[in-house]
């Protein structure tokens, strides 16, 4: 088949995945009228969810069963109070001067009339509890579709993509050459260079990180109305996933505040290099505490998957409990100087880190990259600063040589080898999305896995309907001990043995149909890649929404950050108004695509380097790109669907 | 002959005050038109001032009665001179009270199925609330004259309201002779409005009141 035919192929088969949701929509339908008891209960309503025809009228009659709630409809003006006593609907009027101005009317049932197809989420409005942010119901208007649209196109992606890699002739996919952000912007190298750089950048956030401990521990202890819990769980759980790991891999550990006491002990400098000359290839500079190697038997991510998984196992009360939040950090504060004391390099940050497991991961992905400029010319260079620490700079505290690095996992991007370099061979790369394509070990592919199945996981327990789903994660207020350990053993069965059985399984498939001599360990961690930008972009849609809907909590608690009454900027009482909700499940749907296709073109360019045969490429990826559809559509379904 | 003379008398008086009423009174009917509610109801709408009637209050019967946490009707329009019942119809103890001047009373708390009355003996606003559950309120207004109506769900009226007065078995209410009159309104979160009108002498008067949101005043100065 010519590429020419591919294209039509690719054009015909887009158009019939865009007409057939489209005329389920324009079927007819008889519109009716639904009563509806809607009970609100901590965190949930029942129904959770309500499915409707278009056009069908809606009367709720809404009753509180706890503490008084609220009712928003994504994309309606329909919002009211739920209090034991009676419901309160709110209306609003201009008045005279043209302004808004809203009351509340007691009322006995609230009629509306499901005008638009689509999934729209409603939402609590009334602090209820720890878990407030996350109460919702969902009402599903049929035809939905949206959601039939996204499907189908998730399937032409698979479709065109297996028929793209099948006619590929090996320039697919190249990308743009990298570009040494050093060289074009010079203001930046001199920045870079600066031995306080570092330094200064953790300084801020070092500022803000135990204000927030400090808030954490004597603000108020609601979630939503604890500086700390908004800043780190939702403003910087989604800068970190959405901008700073796709964009900059692990720049957040260039300017993570939480291990840098540990640094700053044992290098007793804050900034300056302590350099003790010494002859060849010795270590140059002198370190406080014993500076014992890491055992070898844990210097892989699996102590970081195991923690990661347990911590997520309380996720959702650590997110919403400030005092849980204070006690994490200090205890990594506190690990994290130990182990300064004991070991040598940022033994915490690579091994230990629950956070560091992931960013390691996913910046395999990341646009950024440091990387030697020339490899002859590390190779010549008999001193190796980077690695033995110079003049300039610090020993590479990651334990990374950049003679040989090729991949970011585990890089944190501190820029000492840019700074110890005699050579000025050490620069800062922008490079196409999804560049190292190899994961090394088993550890990196349960860590993509792990992140993957807790996306999924997240997905249901905080952005989802099901309130008795929230119960059994929140063990510690809902008390019920047994859904908690069913909560818990699905999260890590599913992560630990049913996940990665399926993937070993599709792996094994491709490996079948490919028909090549290539070992089954290769096989299944090149595949694993397609993982990796799957779950960026599923980490996105996830955090996006998590932003979108609270970001008027930001406004609130930067003027009163302990939630004790204050209003600094005059925003402490700003409206709970989320951007563009109805939008919400569209956009998901558009960046499960992207991860999609991010996913299968960048898996197929991880299998490109080990299968040499354009048609054995094309036919291993059948099976994993049908799983990563499975997948994709999970995510979909619990979205849009 | 005294009986006689009461026939006559009464049939005299009769003819006096529906005849020329059917040739020379009216009706009001309108609908008020509001900005700053979810609904146009519960507007009163009423003369301040009305020719007398007399008026026998002893077959009346207004009833405020309590269900599902919530005074039934919202707004009670009655007469001056007339009691009112305050049946608790509800699952749970309800204490009724009031702190206007026009009436103040505290009727205690009491379980459903018993009832208590208040005797309204001055015109003006009533306001009730419930000890117990602090979202409770309603209105009693007590009127000097039967030429009132509250507004429907959209917020149409007629005065005099033939219906009402009926239900809550007051008889004998004539049309409006014609002349000229003002119109009031009242609503607990509107500007009342007062408006000059004159009823022709046949026929229906039909009017628009335009409604704003804000401090209502009292029902008579």
């Amino acid at each position: 088949m010519s590429r020419r035919k591919v294209w039509y192929l690719i054009g015909l088969s887009f158009v019939v995945a865009v007409i057939i949701p489209f005329s389920i929509h324009f079927l007819p339908a008889e519109t009716q009228n639904h009563t509806i008891s809607l009970e609100a209960k901590k965190y949930g309503y029942s129904p959770s969810r309500i499915f409707v025809n278009k056009g069908d009228t809606i009367v709720l009659k809404p009753a509180s069963l706890d503490a008084t709630h609220g009712f928003l409809l994504d994309g309606s003006p329909i919002e009211f109070v739920i209090r034991k006593g009676g419901t309160y609907l709110k209306y609003t009027w201009e008045d005279d001067e043209g302004k808004l101005q809203t009351d509340w009317d007691k009322v006995s049932e609230v009629e509306f009339v499901a005008d638009k197809a689509g999934k729209f989420t409603f939402r609590c409005t009334q602090t209820c509890g720890n878990l407030h942010p996350f109460m919702s119901g969902e009402l599903i208007v049929k035809p939905n579709t949206p959601y039939y649209l996204f499907i189908s196109l998730s399937i032409w992606i698979v479709f065109s993509l297996l028929l793209y890699f099948r006619t590929d002739n090996g320039s697919s996919f190249t990308g743009f050459k990298r570009i040494n952000l050093l060289d074009t912007w010079p203001w930046f190298k001199r920045i870079v260079k600066l031995r306080s750089f570092q330094f200064l950048v953790i300084l801020p956030n070092f500022i803000v990180f135990y204000l927030f401990i400090l808030s954490s521990l004597w603000g108020s202890p609601v979630g939503n109305r604890n500086i700390a819990i908004i800043f780190v769980w939702i403003l910087w759980w989604f800068v970190l996933k959405a901008i700073i790991v796709p964009l900059g891999g692990r720049i957040w550990c260039m300017i993570c505040p939480l291990p840098a006491p540990a640094e700053w002990l044992s290098r007793r400098s804050l900034t300056a290099v302590r350099y003790v000359n010494k002859p060849f290839k010795a270590l140059h500079h002198r370190f406080t505490g014993l500076q014992k190697d890491w055992p070898k038997v844990i210097g892989n991510i699996w102590l970081q998957n195991i923690l990661f998984l347990a911590l997520i196992s309380f996720g959702i009360i650590l997110i919403t409990r400030p005092v849980a939040t204070a006690l994490l950090f200090l205890v990594i504060l506190v690990i994290s100087l130990g182990l300064a004391l004991i070991y040598r390099h940022r033994v915490f940050c690579r091994y230990l880190c629950p956070v560091g497991g992931f960013l390691g991961t996913y910046s395999m992905a990341s646009i950024t990259e440091v990387r030697a400029i020339d490899l002859d010319t590390c190779k010549k260079h008999k001193e190796k600063s980077c690695y033995a620490g110079g003049p300039g700079g610090w020993a590479c505290p990651w334990k990374q040589y950049i003679g040989t690095m090729n991949r970011n996992n585990y890089c944190g991007l501190c820029t000492e080898c840019i700074k110890s370099c005699p050579k000025d061979n050490v620069g800062v790369f922008i490079r196409p999305f999804g560049s190292d394509r190899t994961l090394r070990g088993y550890d990196e592919m349960f860590n993509a896995i792990i992140m993957l199945v807790v996306a999924i996981a997240f997905s249901i327990t905080m952005s989802g309907p099901w309130g008795a789903i929230k119960d059994a994660a929140n063990v510690t207020e809902s008390r019920q001990i047994i859904p908690f350990l069913f909560y818990v053993a699905s999260i890590w069965g599913l992560a630990l043995v049913l996940f990665p059985g399926l993937f070993t399984l599709v792996a094994g498939a491709a490996k079948r149909l490919a028909g090549s001599r290539i070992s089954n360990r290769d096989m299944i961690l090149r595949m694993a890649y397609i993982l990796v930008p799957i779950g960026i972009f599923a980490w996105i849609a996830f955090s996006l929404p998590m932003l979108m809907v609270n970001f008027n909590y930001i406004f609130a608690v930067l003027s009163d950050p302990l939630g004790l009454g204050w209003d600094i900027f005059g925003t402490a009482n700003y409206p709970f108004e989320p951007f563009y909700p109805e939008w919400i499940p569209i956009i998901q749907g558009f960046i499960m695509l992207a991860g999609l296709y991010f996913g299968l073109s960048r898996g197929y360019l991880a299998i490109k380097e080990i299968l040499k045969d354009p048609i054995s490429r094309a036919r291993a990826m059948i099976i994993p790109s049908i799983f990563a559809l499975f997948v994709i559509n999970i995510f979909l379904r619990l979205y849009m669907g | 002959m005294r009986k006689l003379f009461a026939v006559i008398f009464s049939f005299a008086l009769l003819v006096l005050l529906n005849i020329p009423g059917q040739a020379l009174a009216g009706q009001i009917t309108g609908f008020v038109k509001v900005k700053g509610l979810r609904t146009p109801a519960n507007v009163l709408v009423y003369l301040t001032r009305a020719p007398s009637v007399l008026l026998d209050l002893s077959k009346a019967k207004f009833v405020m009665d309590q269900r599902n946490l919530e005074f039934i009707p919202h707004v009670l329009p009655i007469l001056v001179g007339s009691t009112v019942q305050f049946p608790n119809n509800d699952k749970v103890d309800h204490n009724v009270f009031s702190m206007s001047r026009t009436k103040k009373f505290n009727l205690g708390s009491y379980t459903a199925g018993e009832s208590k009355t208040v005797l309204f003996d001055k015109p003006g606003i009533v306001e009730l609330r419930c000890d117990v559950h602090a979202e409770m309120a309603a209105y009693i207004l007590v009127m000097k004259n039967p030429y009132f109506a509250v507004t429907d769900a959209k917020g149409r009226f007629q005065i005099p309201d033939m219906d009402y007065l009926k239900q809550v078995g007051i008889e004998g209410i004539n049309d409006l002779p014609a002349g000229k009159y003002y119109i009031k309104t009242w609503h607990e979160k509107l500007k009342t409005q007062k408006k000059s009108i004159e009823v022709p002498g046949n026929g229906e008067l039909e009017i628009q009141v335009d409604l704003k949101r804000g401090v209502p005043g009292v029902l008579y100065k």
